[in-house]
C-alpha cells in the first residue's frame, strides 16, 4: 500500500509542469513557477523523496512591513507576480519581485531579488531586499516551502538542531521553530534520510528562524492540511536601505543525523578558526566545580580555606577547580562585577590562594558572567542602567534571576533580577573588559563564562544612544566582545583558558572548552563535530557510574560536583573512585580513547540484551575501539560488537584495565563499561 | 552503627520486618503521644520529632531518632541574609506532656548561625485526637530581626513503608479537585529546583494550590493538611533527599541507610512564609497529619471530611 502511495506521489510531481523553471543535478530537482516565482517542487532524486509536492500550495516568499498603526502588514507572495524568473545558467535561477502589494499598506516600493544556485546537490538561496519605502521591513520569509512532505505518507519527520552541547530533537507535526541563535542549521530528519537547512553566515548578522507551521483543514479540498516550512530572516531592513540576506542552503542526505551534521561540518571547515588552547587541557584531565557563595550571603568557603580544596584535588589527580561565587555578590549576585567579596576575604587572600593551588598543578578557573547586571546594586542604579537592553517601548528586559538556598529564594521571593546588558554598546563592552581584566589580575589560569550561550530571551534591543541604529541583534555583539577579551588575555597570559557554559558552535572559536550537562539520551553532536574539543560534563550522583560511563563513551572531561558543586571530592568517594578508574583507562589507552577520531555509533554495530549504548573511535593508524556501556542497574548484559573486517580484538574495562583477548562478545557488569580495541 | 536493609528482591517482607525490629517501643528521654492509630515521639532535650508510626499498618514514617529535627527558621541580618536557626543546635526549654493527647514544646533564645543568640520563643502544641495529629505553633519574635520562614513540623527521616515500596507526593494542581498531580519521591527523586541553588535534590509543592499533600504509598498514605483555607501567608510542602541520588541519570535513591558513610534520608517539612516583623507575635497555621489505608481516594476522603463544613 505504501509503495502505491509513494508511486502516486512521485508521479504527481515527476514531469515538468508547464510554466516552470527548473534546476536539477543528479541529487536534486527544484522548480519555480514562472508567474509567481513560487517554489513548486523539490525532489531528492537519489531517493525520490518529493519534499515539496503540490504546486497549488507553493509560496514564493512573505515579508512584514509594519505600519505605524498596524504591526501586521504582510506582503504575501501568493498575491505577487514575479517580474523575473530567469534561468541564468544550468545551475542558477534569478527571481525578482517588485512593487509589492501589502495587505494593509498598499503598494510598497520594495524589490526582492533572489538567486537560487544548485551546485553538487547544494541548493543555495541568496536574496537581496531593496527597501525604497518609508517602512521598516522587519522579517522576510524566504525560501518558503508551502507543502513540506515526508519521504512517504505517514513516515515520521522531526527537527534536529544544536543546543547546549547536544543535538535536540523537536516534534514538527504540529509546527515548531528552531532559532539560529542556538544552531546554524536545522535538520529535517526522517527515518533514513533528511534535509539539511543551513544559515550559511556564521557571523550572527541577524536572527533566522527555521519555522514549521501546520496549516489547512482536514476536510477541506481548497485548503487541505499541509505543513509549511520557511526560514524567517529578522533582517529589520530600514527604510531606503538595501540588505543582502544570509544565504540559506538546502541539502538532502541519506542516513541519520550524523549524515546531516556532515553537511554542516563540510561548510564549517570553510570558516571555523580553532583557537589556541593550553597543553594541559589537551591531555586527559578532570575538574572539580566548587561554589563558595551566593546572593544569600552564605560565605561558606572563605578564600583562606580554598587551599584545602586544592590539596584534595592535587592528591586525587584532579587538574582544575572551577571556582564559583568568588566574586562580589556571589553566584548570580553583584553582576557583572569581578571584584572580590569582603565577606569571603581580601583580594590578596584570593590571589594567594590561587597561586598556592596552582603551584600544586591544579589550575584555577574563575567562573564569571558579563551578560547581566544585578538590579539590586547601586552600580546598576547609578551607571549600568545606561547599557541595558530595552524593547520597542523603551522598557527594560529582565532575567528573573536564580534562586539560592533559603526557602524564600527557592520560592522565587527576593531573587536578584537581572537586566540584560547590551553587547552592541561599545561603552558597555569596555566595562565588561575591565571586569574581565580583574580575573586576569588574580592570576587564574582560565575562566568559565557561565550562561555565555544566551541573553535570556532577548534577541533585539531598541535601546537608543548605544552606538548603532536600533534595533540591534544582541547575539551579533558576542564575538566582537570575545575578541576584545582575548586581546586582553593575550597581553597577560597567552595560555589563559577560555571556557564557557554550552557555547554555540561559532562561539567555540572563542570558548574552546565547553561545559554542559547531559542525560542518557543526549546526542553528542559537539563531540562528533570536533573529536578533540575539550568538552566537560557534570557528575553529581553519589555513585554516578551511569554518568561516568557516558563520559567515557563520548570522551568528555569529568567535572566532579558533589552536593551540586558545593561539596568536597571526599563527599562522594564512590563516584570519585570510578571516575579515577575511567581516567586511568583513558590514559592507558589514550590513542584509542582520547586522541582518536570519534564516530559515535557509525562504523560498528553493537547488539545487547539490556540497556546499553556504544561509541566508536578510530585511531590515527586506523585501528578502531568500541566503548560499550551497560546502563542496567543490576543486570549483567551480553553485548556483541560487530566491526566490519575486524583485526585481533582485545577488551579492557575500568575495573580490569589490562586488555584481554575477546571475540567481540562481552559480558558487561551492571553499571559498567567495556572497551573493545582492534590490535 | 551502619544498618543495611538491602535485601534480595525475592525476600519482599524482610525490609518491613527489619524496619519494625529496628524500633524499640519507647526511648529514654522521649515524650510520646499515642492512640490506637498513631504514635509520635519527641526528644525531651531537643524537642525533635524522633518517631512517627502508623500503628495500624506498622508503617514507621519517621524512623531514625538521630535524624530527628525540631524546626528551622531564617532570620536575615541587615548585612547578611543567610542566617538560619537550626533546630539541631537548640535545646528545648520545655517538652511537656500536657495531657494524654497533648505535648507542649518550647524553644527560647535561639542560637542563629551568623547572628548570635536571638530573643525569640517558639512554642508548639502538638495534639493527637482520633488519629489526627495537629501541630500548632506560635513565634514570639522579640528581636530586631525579621523572621521570614519557619519550617515546622520537620521530619528528618521520612520513610516509605518498606524499602521496596514507593512514595509519591500528590497535590491538587491549581486547587482543582479533579486534577491530582503526582511527584515521585521514592525510589526515584528528581531535583525540581535549580541545581545551582540547592545542595540536595529538592521538591516544593504549594499549599496555595492544594490545602493538602498526600504522601502516598501503594496501599496507604500520610495526609498533610494546612488547616486554614484563609491563611494569610504561603505554605510549602518541602521534600529534600539527602545526600542525593545514586546517579543523575537514573535519579534512583540509594537503597541503604548510608552511602559511603553518609546517611541516606528524606526530609519532609512544611515551610511557613510568615515574614514576622521584629517585636511581633505570629501564630502559625496548624498542620494536621493523618494516616490512612488505601490509595489517593482514601486521602482525598480526609480532605473531603474537613472540607465539608466549609462548604456549608
Amino acid at each position: 500500500m505504501l509503495t502505491v502511495l509513494f508511486a502516486v506521489m512521485v508521479l504527481a510531481g515527476a514531469s515538468a509542469l508547464a510554466d516552470e523553471v527548473t534546476l536539477k543535478d543528479k541529487s536534486l530537482l527544484v522548480a519555480f513557477d514562472t508567474d509567481s516565482g513560487a517554489l513548486t517542487r523539490l525532489e531528492d532524486k537519489s531517493t525520490h523523496w518529493t519534499i515539496e509536492r503540490r504546486p497549488e500550495l507553493s509560496v514564493s516568499f512573505r515579508l512584514n512591513a509594519p505600519l505605524s498603526d498596524q504591526r501586521d502588514n504582510f506582503v504575501l507572495g501568493q498575491k505577487q507576480r514575479a517580474v523575473e524568473v530567469k534561468k541564468l545558467s544550468d545551475n542558477q535561477v534569478q527571481l525578482q519581485w517588485k512593487n509589492l502589494i501589502s495587505e494593509h499598506g498598499g503598494v510598497l516600493p520594495v524589490t526582492l531579488t533572489a538567486i537560487v544556485s544548485l551546485t553538487n546537490g547544494a541548493l543555495t538561496f541568496d536574496a537581496t531586499l531593496e527597501n525604497d519605502s518609508p517602512r521598516m521591513v522587519s522579517t522576510i520569509d524566504f525560501p518558503y516551502l508551502g507543502d513540506l512532505n515526508p519521504p512517504a505518507k505517514g513516515a515520521p519527520m522531526w527537527s534536529e538542531h544544536m543546543w547546549y552541547g547536544n543535538l535536540q530533537s523537536g516534534d514538527i507535526s504540529r509546527g515548531g521553530t528552531v532559532e539560529s541563535w542556538q544552531s546554524l542549521f536545522c535538520l529535517i530528519q526522517s527515518t533514513n534520510e533528511g534535509l539539511y537547512v543551513g544559515m550559511h553566515n556564521a557571523t550572527q548578522p541577524y536572527l533566522l528562524d527555521f519555522v514549521f507551521e501546520c496549516r489547512g483543514l482536514a476536510k477541506s479540498t481548497n485548503n487541505p492540511v499541509h505543513l509549511e516550512f520557511r526560514t524567517t530572516h529578522y533582517a529589520y531592513v530600514h527604510p531606503h536601505t538595501t540588505v543582502r540576506l544570509a544565504p540559506v542552503v538546502l541539502r538532502c542526505y541519506n542516513g541519520d543525523w550524523h549524515a546531516g551534521v556532515d553537511c554542516y561540518k563540510e561548510w564549517r571547515a570553510t570558516w571555523f578558526k580553532p583557537p589556541h588552547i593550553p597543553d594541559w587541557i589537551k591531555d586527559v584531565n578532570s575538574w572539580q566545580q566548587l561554589q563558595i557563595d551566593s546572593p544569600e550571603q552564605d560565605y561558606r568557603v572563605p578564600y583562606t580555606n580554598l587551599l584545602a580544596y586544592g590539596e584534595e584535588c592535587a592528591s586525587n589527580g584532579v587538574s582544575a577547580i572551577q571556582l564559583v561565587g568568588w566574586n562580589k555578590g556571589g553566584q548570580d549576585g553583584g553582576g557583572p562585577s569581578d571584584d572580590t567579596d569582603p565577606g569571603l576575604g581580601t583580594w590578596q587572600q584570593l590571589h594567594d590562594a590561587i597561586a598556592q593551588i596552582q603551584a600544586k598543578d591544579v589550575k584555577m578557573i574563575l567562573f564569571a558572567k558579563l551578560n547581566f547586571a544585578d538590579l539590586t546594586t547601586a552600580w546598576y542604579s547609578n551607571e549600568l542602567y545606561k547599557y541595558e537592553c530595552t524593547d520597542e517601548n523603551g522598557k527594560r528586559y529582565e532575567n528573573g534571576g536564580c534562586s539560592y538556598f533559603t526557602p524564600t529564594q527557592l520560592a522565587g521571593i527576593g531573587v536578584h533580577r537581572r537586566p540584560v546588558m547590551d553587547f552592541l554598546d561599545p561603552e558597555y563592552c569596555d566595562i565588561a573588559v575591565k571586569e574581565f581584566e580583574k580575573i586576569l589580575a588574580l592570576g587564574a589560569e582560565g575562566w568559565l563564562w557561565d550562561e555565555v550561550c544566551h541573553h535570556s530571551g532577548v534577541l533585539y534591543t531598541w535601546a537608543p544612544h548605544h552606538g548603532y541604529t536600533p534595533p540591534g541583534y544582541i547575539y551579533g555583539g558576542d564575538m566582537p566582545l570575545d575578541r576584545q577579551l582575548w586581546a586582553a588575555a593575550d597581553k597577560v597570559n597567552p595560555n589563559f583558558l577560555f571556557s564557557g557554559e554550552g557555547p554555540e558552535d561559532w562561539l567555540m572559536q572563542y570558548f574552546p572548552c565547553s561545559y554542559f550537562r547531559i542525560n542518557n539520551d543526549s546526542k553528542p553532536v559537539c563531540r562528533y563535530i570536533d573529536p578533540q574539543a575539550p568538552l566537560m560534563v557534570a557528575v553529581t550522583g553519589f555513585d554516578d557510574r551511569e554518568m561516568l560511563n557516558l563520559i567515557l563513551m563520548d570522551r568528555y572531561i569529568i567535572s566532579y560536583e558533589p552536593y551540586n558543586f558545593k561539596g568536597r571530592l571526599s563527599d562522594y568517594p564512590l563516584t570519585l573512585a570510578y571516575g579515577k578508574k575511567i581516567d586511568a583507562l583513558r590514559r592507558k589507552y589514550k590513542a584509542y580513547l582520547w586522541d582518536a577520531d570519534f564516530r559515535d555509533t557509525l562504523d560498528a554495530n553493537v547488539t545487547a540484551d539490556g540497556a546499553s549504548r556504544y561509541s566508536v573511535f578510530v585511531t590515527s593508524s586506523g585501528k578502531r575501539a568500541v566503548v560499550v556501556i551497560n546502563q542496567e542497574f543490576s543486570k549483567v548484559i551480553t553485548a556483541t560488537v560487530d566491526l566490519p573486517h575486524p583485526g585481533r580484538l582485545v577488551v579492557a574495562t575500568p575495573e580490569q584495565p589490562d586488555a584481554q583477548p575477546t571475540t567481540g562478545t562481552l559480558h558487561i557488569s551492571a553499571r559498567s563499561a567495556a572497551v573493545v580495541m582492534e590490535q | 552503627m551502619k544498618i543495611s536493609f538491602f535485601s534480595p528482591a525475592s525476600v519482599l517482607a524482610a525490609p518491613v520486618v527489619a524496619f519494625i525490629l529496628a524500633m524499640p517501643s519507647v526511648f529514654a528521654g522521649e515524650v510520646t503521644l499515642e492512640d490506637n492509630q498513631i504514635l509520635v515521639a519527641f526528644d525531651s532535650d531537643s524537642g525533635a520529632l524522633t518517631r512517627l508510626e502508623d500503628k495500624t499498618t506498622h508503617w514507621i514514617i519517621e524512623r531514625r531518632s538521630e535524624l530527628g529535627v525540631s524546626f528551622r527558621l531564617f532570620a536575615p541580618l541587615p548585612n547578611r541574609r543567610y542566617n538560619p536557626v537550626l533546630g539541631q543546635k537548640q535545646r528545648a526549654v520545655e517538652v511537656k506532656k500536657i495531657s494524654d493527647h497533648e505535648v507542649q514544646l518550647r524553644w527560647k533564645n535561639l542560637v542563629s548561625e551568623n547572628g548570635g543568640v536571638l530573643p525569640m520563643t517558639l512554642t508548639a502544641d502538638v495534639t493527637l485526637t482520633n488519629g489526627a495529629l495537629t501541630f500548632g505553633a506560635t513565634l514570639e519574635n522579640d528581636s530586631s530581626l525579621p523572621v521570614e520562614t519557619i519550617d515546622y513540623p520537620y521530619f528528618g527521616d521520612l520513610n516509605p513503608p518498606a524499602r521496596d515500596s514507593s512514595l509519591e507526593a500528590r497535590t491538587l494542581r491549581d486547587g482543582k479537585t479533579n486534577d491530582l498531580q503526582s511527584d515521585e519521591i521514592y525510589p526515584h527523586f528528581r531535583n525540581e529546583k535549580g541545581y545551582w541553588g540547592d545542595f540536595y535534590p529538592t521538591k516544593t509543592l504549594e499549599a496555595q494550590q492544594s490545602l493538602f499533600c498526600l504522601i502516598q504509598a501503594p496501599d496507604e498514605g500520610l495526609y498533610v493538611e494546612m488547616d486554614n483555607p484563609t491563611a494569610a501567608y504561603q505554605l510549602e510542602y518541602t521534600f529534600e533527599q539527602h545526600p542525593g541520588v545514586i546517579s543523575e541519570i537514573s535519579n534512583l535513591v540509594p537503597q541503604e541507610d548510608e552511602i559511603a558513610g553518609t546517611p541516606v534520608h528524606l526530609e519532609f517539612r512544611t515551610c511557613h512564609f510568615i515574614f514576622a516583623h521584629p517585636y511581633s507575635i505570629t501564630t502559625l497555621v496548624p498542620i494536621v497529619l493523618r494516616c490512612y489505608n488505601g490509595d489517593w481516594r482514601a486521602g482525598m476522603d480526609l480532605y473531603k471530611q474537613w472540607r465539608s463544613p466549609l462548604a456549608q
